[in-house]
C-alpha cells in the first residue's frame, strides 16, 4: 500500500540559503526535496531540517519546508551543531534521510531516529566533522545508504543496501537560453577551493580565450594564488553571483569545466573530491557542454564526445578550451545532447522519482511491521 | 515467570533503604517460584557470591567522597557516566537479555550505571519493564549535578514508556513537577516492613522520663536541625526527656549540641546494624522524624511503629499520606516550635502513647509487611510481561547506539551543552 501523505525529514547541518552555506551538499537536498514532492504529484511533504540562532520554519517551494532548529551546543565545527528541539521535529515525520552522515549532527540523528522507531536513509555529501559514526559502524544502523555516483557508493563499506540515485538537478530553473546567445567564454562555477583545481583550468586557459571563475572564496591564500596566475590571461572573477547571473553565465560559455584534483597545489590529498559534480550537470541542463578532469564521480556523468568531455591532464584540457571555442556547431550539438541527458537521468523529478520509490518501500515497511 | 532485577547496588554491599529492598523482593518473587536475576554494579567491597545475583555492572560511585576532589572536567564525565550513557553497561545488559531471556525487568535505582542507556536500550529492544521508584531517580537521570535539564526530562516522558511502582502520592507528584511524565501505568505502593511481628507492647516511659530517638542519616535535611531546636525549647519550659541519634552523623552537631546546652539530653549514638536499630525501638516511646518535605517515604518511623514506637513524623512526608495524626502517629510541621509543641504534648502526658502505639503497630503488619505489599509488585510485573512486544531493532543495533551515545554525551559535556 503506498503512503499517500508520507512527510519525511531531510537533516542537514547546514542549508543552502545566504544564512547558512552555499555548496552542493547543500543544494542536493534541497533539490531532492523539490524532486520528490514534484514526483508524488504533492502528495509527500519535505521538512528540511537545519540549524540555526533563531528558529524558524518556512516554506521554500509548495511541499518543501525549511524548520531551522535552535542551536543547543556549542561546537568547534558547524557540522557538529545540535539541538534539544530535534526530538520533537523527528517525530512528526515518517522517515528520516540524514544528509551529512559523518558529523555529529548526522550522528545524533540517527540516533534519535532509530529510538523514535523512523526508518533512516543516509547520504554522505563528503563533509566529516566526526570519526565516530564511521568507527561504531553507524551505516549499519541505516535502512538505505543513498548514494548519487558509482564512485560514491564505493566508499561505503556496509551490509547495509545502497542505492544510487544520481543527479537532481532542477531543469525548470536551469535551461537553455529562450532566445539566440553568443557564447564567448569558459566558465567555471563552484566554491573556490584548492581541490576544486581551479589553478589547473587557469593554467590551461589560451591566452587569447576569456574565462570567468564564478564562486565564492572559501580559502583566501588559494583564492589570492588564483588571482596572481590568473595575470596576463583573460580571467574574470566574480564571488557574488546571483542565481540569475550564474544562468546568464551557463547559457554564454562554450563550456563549464570542473577540473578537480585528488592532490592540490599545497600537496593536500582528497579521497573523494567530487562524489557528483553539482554545476556539471545545471549547466548540462542549460544546453552548455561540461568538462570534467577525470576526477571522482564526474566522468559518471559524461557521455565523452556527447555531452562533454573528460580530460587527464592540463594540455588536454586546454586543447579541449580550443576545441570547443572554435566551433560553435560542435558546442550546439553537445548542448542539445547535455540537455537532453539531464532531462532523461539527472533532472530533480527523475532522482525525486527514484528517492520516493525507496521512501515509500521503507515507510511501508515500517507501517507493516508497527501494525 | 523469569525476571531480571536492575539495580546499582545489591544486599550486601548497599547504600540505603532502595538496594536493601530490592533484595527483599527478590527475595519474595524467588520464594514464589519466580526465576530471577539480579544485575548489579561490582561490589565496593568483596562480597561473598550467589549464583542467581550478577555483580557485572560498572558502578560510577558518585557517592564516593573521595571523587568529590578529582577536577571538573572528571567530575563531569563521571556524573554523565552516572546518569545518562554507560555503553559497557549496555552492553552488559545486552548480553544479560540474551542469556537469561527474561519475561520482564524490575528495575530499583540506576544511579550509577548510566540509567538512561539502560532504558534506552530496554525501550529500544521493547523489553516489559517495571520501575520500583523508591525516589526521585528519573529526575536524577535528567539533570546535571547543578540541575535539571528541561528538554532532557521532556524526552524522557516522550521517550520512555514502561510501567511504575511509586512508593507515594509525594514522590510522583515530586516527579511530575519537573517535567519528567512517567509515561505509561502507574501505582502507588508503600515500603513494606519484614520479620515477625513482636509480642504487643503495653510499657511507655519506662524510665520515667520520654525516651526519643531519631534513626538514619543524622543531618540538616532528616530535620535535626529542628530536632534539637525542639528539644532546646523543651529544655528552657522544664520539659524532661532524652533524645538519642543513631546513624551516621554530621560532625558539626557536636557543635550544634554545644551551642544549645544539649549534651545533658541528647546523645550521638552512631552507626548501628539494622537489627540493633530494630531492637533499639522498644526501649523508646516516640520516633521523632522531622524530615524535609521531599522524603519519598519514611521507612524509618514504620519500622519503629511496628515495634510500638510511636512516630511523630513530619505533616508533609511520604509516610505521612499512609499514617493518620493521632490513631497510628503524630503529625506536626517541621518546625521546632510544632515538634517541640508534640514532643511537649506526649512528655506532659496530654497525649496517650499506648493506644496510638498499639493501633500503628497493628496498622504497620496489616498494612505494610512484604507479604501484604510484595504481591501487588508481583501483580505488576505480571501485568507487564503479559503485554505484546515490538521492538525497533536487533541487538547489534542496540550495542552500536549505546556506543554512539555515550561518545556522543561525552562531547556534549565537554562542550557545554550539559555543564
Amino acid at each position: 500500500m503506498i503512503p499517500r501523505h508520507a512527510r519525511i525529514a531531510y537533516l542537514t547541518p547546514l542549508y543552502f540559503d545566504e544564512n547558512s552555506y552555499i555548496g552542493g551538499g547543500e543544494r542536493y537536498p534541497l533539490n531532492l526535496a523539490k524532486g520528490v514532492v514534484a514526483a508524488s504529484e504533492g502528495a509527500s511533504r519535505v521538512d528540511i531540517i537545519s540549524y540555526g540562532r533563531t528558529p524558524r520554519r518556512i516554506e521554500l517551494s509548495p511541499g518543501v519546508w525549511l524548520r531551522v532548529l535552535t542551536i543547543h551546543n556549542r561546537p568547534a565545527d558547524p557540522l557538529d551543531v545540535l539541538s534539544w528541539d530535534l526530538p520533537d521535529a523527528i517525530d512528526e515525520v515518517d522517515l528520516v534521510h540524514i544528509h551529512a552522515a559523518f558529523t555529529r549532527s548526522g550522528e545524533m540523528g540517527l540516533l534519535v531516529a532509530k529510538q523514535r522507531g523512523k526508518p533512516v536513509c543516509v547520504t554522505d555529501h563528503g563533509g566529516s566533522s566526526s570519526g565516530l559514526g564511521r568507527e561504531v559502524g553507524m551505516l549499519e544502523l541505516a535502512d538505505r545508504v543513498i548514494a548519487y555516483s558509482q564512485f560514491g557508493a564505493s566508499f561505503f563499506r556496509t551490509k547495509t543496501r545502497v542505492e544510487i540515485v544520481p543527479g537532481g538537478v532542477d531543469g525548470t530553473m536551469f535551461t537553455p537560453s529562450p532566445v539566440p546567445v553568443v557564447r564567448d567564454r569558459v566558465l567555471y562555477v563552484g566554491r573556490l577551493l584548492p581541490h576544486k583545481g581551479v589553478d589547473r583550468l587557469i593554467e590551461a586557459l589560451p591566452d587569447d580565450l576569456p574565462l570567468t571563475v564564478c564562486g565564492r572564496p572559501y580559502h583566501a591564500k588559494y583564492f589570492e594564488d588564483l588571482q596572481a596566475l590568473a595575470c596576463g590571461k583573460q580571467v574574470s572573477f566574480v564571488t557574488d553571483a546571483s542565481d540569475a547571473t550564474i544562468l546568464d553565465l551557463y547559457r554564454r560559455s562554450w563550456a563549464n569545466v570542473l577540473p578537480s584534483v585528488y592532490r592540490d597545489r599545497y600537496g593536500t590529498t582528497y579521497v573523494a573530491p567530487e562524489l557528483m559534480g553539482f554545476t556539471l550537470l545545471e549547466a548540462m541542463a542549460c544546453g552548455t557542454p561540461a568538462i570534467a578532469a577525470r576526477t571522482g564521480a564526474m566522468p559518471e556523468f559524461i557521455d565523452e564526445g556527447v555531452n562533454g568531455f573528460v580530460f587527464d591532464d592540463v594540455d588536454a584540457l586546454r586543447g579541449l578550451l580550443r576545441r570547443l571555442a572554435d566551433d560553435p556547431s560542435l558546442v550546439e550539438r553537445m548542448g542539445l545532447a547535455a540537455r537532453r541527458t539531464v532531462d532523461e537521468r539527472f533532472d530533480l523529478t527523475v532522482a525525486g522519482g527514484m528517492m520516493l520509490a525507496i521512501y515509500r518501500d521503507l515507510i511501508d515497511a515500517a507501517r507493516e511491521a508497527a501494525a | 515467570m523469569k525476571i531480571l532485577a536492575l539495580t546499582n547496588l545489591y544486599p550486601p554491599d548497599v547504600i540505603g533503604g532502595y538496594e536493601i529492598a530490592c533484595g527483599h523482593i527478590v527475595d519474595f518473587l524467588r520464594g514464589r517460584g519466580h526465576d530471577v536475576r539480579v544485575l548489579s554494579g561490582a561490589p565496593r567491597q568483596p562480597v561473598a557470591t550467589a549464583d542467581h545475583v550478577w555483580r557485572r555492572f560498572q558502578l560510577t560511585d558518585v557517592w564516593n567522597p573521595y571523587a568529590m576532589g578529582f577536577g571538573h572536567s572528571t567530575r563531569m564525565l563521571r556524573e554523565a557516566e552516572s546518569r545518562y550513557f554507560n555503553a559497557h553497561n549496555v552492553h552488559v545488559l545486552l548480553s544479560a537479555l540474551e542469556e537469561f531471556q527474561p519475561d520482564v525487568l524490575y528495575a530499583c535505582s540506576l544511579i550509577g550505571l548510566g540509567g538512561l542507556g539502560l532504558l534506552g536500550a530496554i525501550q529500544f529492544l521493547d523489553q516489559p519493564w517495571v520501575w520500583q521508584l523508591g525516589d526521585a531517580v528519573p529526575k536524577y537521570l535528567c539533570s546535571q549535578p547543578n540541575g535539571l535539564i528541561p528538554p532532557l526530562a521532556k524526552l524522557f516522558g516522550d521517550s520512555l514508556s514502561g510501567s511504575f511502582i511509586v512508593v507515594s502520592r509525594r514522590l510522583a507528584d515530586e516527579i511530575e513537577s519537573h517535567g519528567i511524565r512517567l509515561n505509561g501505568p502507574s501505582e502507588i505502593i508503600p515500603n513494606w516492613i519484614v520479620g515477625s511481628r513482636p509480642e504487643p507492647r503495653r510499657e511507655y516511659f519506662r524510665s520515667g522520663r520520654l525516651r526519643v530517638l531519631n534513626a538514619g542519616q543524622i543531618s540538616g535535611h532528616k530535620g535535626i536541625d529542628c530536632l534539637l531546636e525542639a528539644v532546646a525549647i523543651l529544655k528552657r519550659d522544664g520539659v524532661d526527656l532524652d533524645l538519642d541519634l543513631f546513624g551516621p552523623t554530621d560532625p558539626r552537631f557536636d557543635s550544634v549540641l554545644r551551642k544549645l546546652d544539649l549534651n545533658d539530653r541528647v546523645r550521638l549514638m552512631g552507626i548501628r546494624s539494622q537489627s540493633e536499630i530494630f531492637a533499639k525501638y522498644s526501649e523508646y516511646d516516640v520516633f521523632a522524624f522531622p524530615t524535609e518535605s521531599r522524603e519519598p517515604f519514611g521507612m524509618a518511623p514504620l519500622e519503629a511503629a511496628a515495634r510500638g514506637c510511636v512516630p511523630i513524623i513530619a505533616r508533609e512526608c511520604g509516610i505521612a499520606e499512609y499514617m493518620v495524626h493521632g490513631v497510628h502517629c503524630l503529625k506536626a510541621d517541621r518546625t521546632p516550635a510544632s515538634f517541640a509543641a508534640a514532643l511537649g504534648d506526649v512528655a506532659r502526658g496530654r497525649v496517650a502513647l499506648e493506644p496510638i502505639g498499639r493501633r500503628g503497630e497493628a496498622f504497620a503488619w496489616r498494612e505494610f509487611h512484604i507479604d501484604v505489599v510484595a504481591p501487588r509488585i508481583e501483580r505488576g510485573l505480571l501485568e507487564a510481561a503479559s503485554r505484546s512486544r515490538r521492538p525497533l531493532g536487533g541487538f547489534d543495533d542496540a550495542r552500536r547506539m549505546a556506543r554512539m551515545a555515550e561518545h556522543l554525551t561525552h562531547m556534549i559535556v565537554q562542550e557545554g551543552l550539559v555543564a
